[in-house]
């Protein structure tokens, strides 16, 4: 054993077989490793183009997060700070899904029905019990759910690292661009929930509830609303929006514990565009997801998570209630 | 007469119990303590290297165990919290009186564990990836490491990437911002420039796991290969980014605890993997020798139904590193005593590593012996790209 062990590098070297590698195409330095997207266009203009795509799908990711936040704040007026955590447990059902051989529709068809089945959960066995409590009783609760939500995850999942395979080819030509495709499907999926979410909440009769309550919760009951009925829909769209940015990011990325702080990237975005704003959040969340993917390639990935902190404190500075927020009037009795 | 028969019975029916409780009370028991995170954020790593250090544990116990005495292991779980897990170091040194720690989780519980070890006189004795600060031969007494440290593994990655590119273009060394991960980035770099070539480091918070903009900046830096000494699950993130934005050099990740089924599983569908590479101070799960059959042998005895991994072989080399200490320390076997033996032995890992675990009074890290794997996208496996590679316990390539 220790004469097998005892060669030198050099000597051990030549028996390497598979090594060293071949020299990289187009001289020393590896430009000819940049994204291949078009011979006509440049290095440069790649790297542009790659990072275009990196902040849609980041935005629309914490758009739909945010989303989910928004929506069941203006019903319950309950902020919900463990998104984070629902979209990371929500997004291990559908890795497990995916790593028991079921196919990714059928793995997000799946993810989804649990993601609602966990809103309403939520609702009836926790949050209806604190309606008209002090906002921060609501809060704590939330705190507690993340909490439980995440040793769950250690328990069921093993709270480890995992993908989410789409079974899809690894780049995606879209005319004459190539693409990586978990950023397509991340950013088609995501603006695709988003529009279908909103419109639902502006068209229908659900979401014509859904703003009654929001307006005026007492009118809306002695109008004959169901309002526990039209809050536990809410919390089940809330909790599916944010469900499916936990898929999606588990597709584009990694589900982990550590992930959920996406759930923190997107409460940010809530609080910067006001929490009971739609289009606040949309348009906060391209500031906090141009933010965080700047900061990466251009300054410096350690700072990624704390640079939308310092973006949120200076508009908080200046607009409490954020960019779209409606300022609320405390009524003391 | 039945009455009769019965009392002249009881001397003899109370003999034999009392025959019967000193042999239990004779029954030899040697306890061994064993700390790790068992179910926090690193459960996935340190799950596999237990169970493959009590696998090996029952295997010797089978066999008659330590002069006739049954090895028992205590393990605890440290949730890969420092505070943690020095209260159940203490715990085990003094309620349970073991003779010796195993195991542990990273860095950051490691030195709770070795000074808690140290002040009640036992011997603790690492098998996951540290730093070099931590460890000996700086003044620590009782604390031991079989397992990688970053530097060593850092100069390594570095080494081996100078001479994958023939001493030309540039290396981009990649980890978490924490204090192994950028120990590893300083001597890949530092090696890899003194091997001729160009270096920089990209390093991100923990907690990160989207790569996009990441990967871009790596790029932005025009590497010809990438090195990382992120997390297991991180390299997932790292590659898939990687790939996406195009990079299609090779990419050379340093094994500090690795599960391969899990990554090759979660790498299917994310572009070319034919140039990546694993350096590991460890055989692979598909190698042969009798070693490595002898761990698939008693995974399959005690029912494990997943594929054996690297960390597997680290707690079953632990554990071989365990019996040897213990053999010749004998039944019964104080701390100290243990610690003597420790620091003056050399125990021959077969096909698990390169080269035996050989500790000394001055050095409790030991010469180790690294080996490159490239992933063979034919048969979905990481298989060796190069004889054993020895690497000093002191590092010297830091990047300046």
């Amino acid at each position: 054993m220790e004469a097998r062990a005892s060669a030198s590098w050099d000597q051990n070297w030549g028996k390497l077989g598979l090594l060293p590698l071949p020299a990289p195409r187009g001289g020393e330095r590896g430009r000819s490793n940049l994204p291949p997207i078009h011979p006509s266009i440049s290095p440069d203009c790649a790297l542009v183009a790659a990072f275009a795509l990196t902040v849609v799908a980041s935005w629309g990711i914490y758009a739909l997060l945010g989303l989910g936040i928004v929506l069941v704040y203006r019903t319950s007026r309950i902020l919900n700070i463990a998104g984070g955590e629902i979209a990371m447990f929500i997004g291990y059902v559908g890795a497990l899904a995916v790593a028991d051989g079921l196919p990714f529709p059928i793995a997000v068809a799946l993810a989804i029905a649990a993601a609602m089945a966990l809103g309403v959960a939520i609702f009836w066995l926790a949050i209806r019990r604190v309606m008209g409590e002090p906002p921060h009783v609501g809060l704590i609760l939330t705190v507690g759910i993340g909490t439980i939500l995440n040793g769950l995850m250690i328990v069921l999942f093993g709270g480890g690292m995992v993908a989410i395979p789409t079974g899809l080819p690894a780049f995606t030509t879209i005319g004459a661009v190539r693409l990586p495709t978990p950023d397509v499907v991340a950013a088609v999926g995501a603006w695709l929930c988003v529009a279908i979410i909103a419109l639902a909440y502006r068209l229908t009769n659900l979401g014509l509830q859904m703003r009654a309550v929001a307006e005026r919760v007492m009118l809306s009951a002695q109008r004959g609303l169901n309002v526990d009925r039209t809050l536990a829909l809410s919390w089940m769209i809330g909790i599916l929006a944010i469900g499916l940015a936990g898929i999606l990011h588990g597709e584009r990325a990694l589900i982990a514990l550590s992930a959920s702080v996406i759930g923190v990237s997107a409460l940010i975005a809530c609080l910067i565009g006001g929490m009971d704003s739609i289009k606040g959040v949309v348009l906060a969340a391209l500031i906090v997801a141009l933010t965080e993917n700047f900061t990466a390639l251009y300054l410096d990935p350690r700072y990624v998570l704390i640079a939308p902190v310092v973006i949120l404190l200076l508009i908080l500075i200046v607009r409490p209630w954020g960019l779209f927020g409606t300022v609320e009037e405390l009524r003391r009795v | 007469m039945k009455l009769k028969l019965a009392l002249a019975m009881l001397p003899a029916i109370a003999a034999a119990g009392l025959m019967l409780s000193g042999a239990s009370a004779q029954q030899k028991v040697q306890k061994i303590g064993y700390i790790a995170d068992l179910s926090g954020p690193m459960q996935d790593n340190y799950g596999p290297i237990v169970e493959g250090f009590e696998f090996y544990t029952k295997e010797l116990n089978a066999r008659g165990g330590i002069d006739g005495a049954q090895v028992q292991v205590l393990v605890r779980d440290d949730q890969l919290d420092a505070t943690r897990a020095s209260s159940l170091a203490l715990e085990l040194a003094t309620s349970e009186a073991v003779n010796s720690i195993w195991g542990m989780s990273q860095t950051r519980t490691h030195l709770a564990v070795y000074q808690t070890a140290a002040r009640n006189r036992i011997p603790a004795v690492a098998m996951f990836s540290g730093i070099k600060e931590v460890l000996p031969p700086n003044p620590l007494p009782f604390a031991y490491s079989a397992g990688h440290v970053f530097e060593v593994a850092g100069e390594v990655s570095g080494k081996l990437a100078a001479k994958m590119m023939n001493g030309k273009g540039k290396a981009i060394c990649n980890s978490i911002e924490a204090p192994g991960g950028v120990a590893a980035c300083q001597y890949a770099e530092g090696a890899a420039q003194a091997g001729g070539l160009q270096t920089g480091t990209v390093l991100f918070p923990p907690t990160v796991t989207e790569f996009g903009a990441i990967a871009q900046r790596m790029l932005a830096m025009e590497p010809t290969i990438v090195i990382a000494h992120a997390g297991s699950g991180q390299n997932v993130g790292l590659i898939k980014a990687l790939r996406g934005a195009g990079f299609n050099g090779p990419i050379l990740m340093g094994s500090h605890g690795l599960n391969e089924a899990p990554l090759i599983n979660a790498l299917q569908g994310v572009g070319s993997l034919d140039k990546l590479q694993i350096v590991s101070r460890f055989a692979s799960p598909d190698s042969p020798g009798k070693e490595l059959d002898a761990i698939r042998a008693a995974a399959a005895k005690y029912g494990k139904t997943t594929p054996i991994a690297t960390t597997t072989i680290m707690g079953w080399a632990l554990a071989t590193l365990m019996e040897a200490s213990l053999r010749q320390c004998g039944y019964p076997c104080a701390g100290d005593k243990l610690n003597a033996v420790l620091e003056n032995i050399k125990v021959d890992m077969g096909a698990l590593m390169g080269g035996p675990i050989r500790f000394s009074p001055t050095d409790h890290y030991g010469t180790s012996w690294w080996r490159v794997y490239q992933y063979n996208a034919g048969n979905k496996k990481f298989e060796p790209a190069s004889e054993w590679l020895e690497a000093s316990s002191t590092p010297t390539l830091r990047k300046q």
